[in-house]
């Protein structure tokens, strides 16, 4: 059972499971931090909807990073436009697991961190609505990381030869 | 992720509030106002404008309402943890002084009850007639009936509050340890020893001896009472209480006066509060917008006091208090 489980194709898969999940609980929980604290500030004031908006969907990217490696290994192994799944040795599907891992881990914590620098800047905004583009620009700091786990995970798959 | 409960919308709900708190600038026009009709009318101008009223004698309408109105709201924030009990329960305490009293001088006390306590008024009135303290939960019955005997006993109505006083802060202290918050802990904590200080500073002042401090005492704060009997002994009071984590404020405003030191002390606890303006996702901003509205209804009420006993501007501006932002 577990031999058979233990193939190339199975860890391949697992590494865009990984990279799409892990990047989207990421996201969806800082969306949902900044979303609440959006919500804060525009019961007391509505005009800020717009804002506030902009500051709520940073998070959102690690996402969408998680999701673009995904598809890249789904392409890369022949699931997508292809002629069926390639045959991958064990070896070939365990770097493609580890290629994915950058932005799967990387994507999960630093959309929290994001959303609460993200829930922070609308704070800002509440108080001070002329202050928008700092508060946005401390949320996008953490960006750098997410990017930076995005380019090693995609070097990685595409220097892969199958 | 750390564990505290996070409150993003509570939080960003009164970031947004606390625009609409009264500067510190706003306060000095109004103590600079050339009497009391313009300086109720600059108050009117802001959020406390709400409750209209006749007279300019009524303005402790506008601040209790607006006062009760900010409680309401913010519990309605933080639902789950009774946030803002701690700060309700002097109002329940208050309520219950006044009634015992009442009960024992058989004036009408109606005007000095306050609303904004954790039970309603009506609701308290009923069950404190009825001694049903069941019904009363926030209000320790056995210090009620305390008091109530120690008045019979002594006919010196001080014990009615010394009494209920240390209920209150028991009762403080209680909830802020169930609550597992430092930050509110720490708050009670230091209004306990601040308190204190104060009754110390009074006793001292008037003469009397340790035994009316010690009665008056109340728990909870980090100055204990052996500290205060060492101060009280000297001369001065400052040597002994230099030594605690209110050395600073001892040795710069005792001995200006008691004024001085209240202020000193109120100016304290919001320092001690102006923490909270660096937190973003827990607690602690909601409890200092409390404090911070409190401490501007204090300011007002004073301004306006002042004001309506043509009492001189500068005098005014010294007294009014630390604001939050």
């Amino acid at each position: 059972m577990v031999d058979s489980l233990l193939n190339g194709q199975v860890l391949a898969l697992s590494g865009a499971a990984i990279a799409a999940a892990l990047g989207g609980i990421g996201s969806a929980l800082g969306v949902g931090v900044a979303g609440q604290a959006a919500a804060g500030v525009v019961s007391e004031d509505p005009n800020k909807f717009g804002q506030v908006l902009l500051l709520q969907a940073l998070p959102g990217t690690q996402g969408i990073y998680g999701l673009l490696i995904a598809f890249i290994v789904m392409v890369k192994v022949g699931l997508l436009g292809g002629d069926g799944m390639l045959d991958l040795t064990v070896a070939q599907g365990a770097s493609i697991f580890m290629a994915s891992l950058p932005i799967g881990i990387v994507g999960l914590v630093s959309a929290i961190a994001q959303g609460k620098a993200a829930a922070a800047g609308v704070m800002l905004v509440g108080k001070r609505p002329s202050e928008l583009a700092k508060g946005m620009l401390f949320a996008a700091m953490v960006e750098t990381y997410a990017v930076l786990a995005l380019l090693v995970s995609f070097l990685m798959l595409n220097s892969l030869q199958l | 992720m750390s564990r505290n409960k996070i409150y993003p919308f509570a939080v960003a709900s009164v970031r947004s509030m606390e625009n609409k708190l009264l500067s510190k600038q706003k306060l000095m026009q109004m103590a600079e106002a050339k009497s009391a009709e313009e300086a109720v009318r600059m108050l009117s101008d802001t959020a406390y404008g709400k409750t209209q009223i006749q007279d300019v004698h009524q303005f402790e309408q506008m601040i209790e309402s607006h006062l009760e109105e900010t409680y309401t709201s913010v519990a309605k924030l933080i639902p789950d943890e009774a946030l803002i009990d701690i700060f309700l329960y002097k109002n329940d305490y208050h309520n219950i002084k006044v009634l015992i009293k009442e009960e024992i001088s058989k004036v009408s006390g109606k005007k000095l009850l306050v609303r904004g306590g954790t039970i309603p008024l009506e609701v308290l009135v009923k069950n404190f007639r009825e001694r049903n303290y069941a019904e009363l939960p926030t209000i320790d019955g056995d210090a009620v009936e305390e008091a109530i005997a120690l008045y019979a006993k002594t006919k010196n109505g001080q014990y009615i509050d010394t009494v209920l006083d240390k209920a209150c802060f028991a009762a403080m202290a209680a909830r802020a340890a169930e609550m597992k918050n430092r930050f509110v802990q720490k708050y009670v904590a230091i209004l306990a020893d601040l308190t204190n200080l104060k009754t110390v500073l009074r006793v001292k002042k008037m003469g009397r001896s340790f035994q009316a401090f010690e009665e008056a005492y109340v728990a909870g704060g980090s100055v204990r009472l052996d500290t205060f009997a060492r101060a009280f002994r000297d001369e001065s009071l400052i040597p002994v209480l230099k030594e605690t984590a209110y050395g600073n404020l001892c040795e710069q405003n005792m001995e200006q006066g008691f004024t001085v030191f209240e202020k000193a002390c109120d100016d304290y606890l919001m320092d001690y509060v102006k923490e909270a303006k660096y937190k973003t996702l827990t607690p602690e901003p909601v409890v200092a917008y409390i404090l911070a509205k409190e401490t501007e209804a204090k300011c007002v009420r004073i301004i306006l006091t002042c004001k309506m006993h043509e009492i001189d501007t500068e005098i005014i501006k010294e007294r009014v208090r630390e604001v939050y932002v």
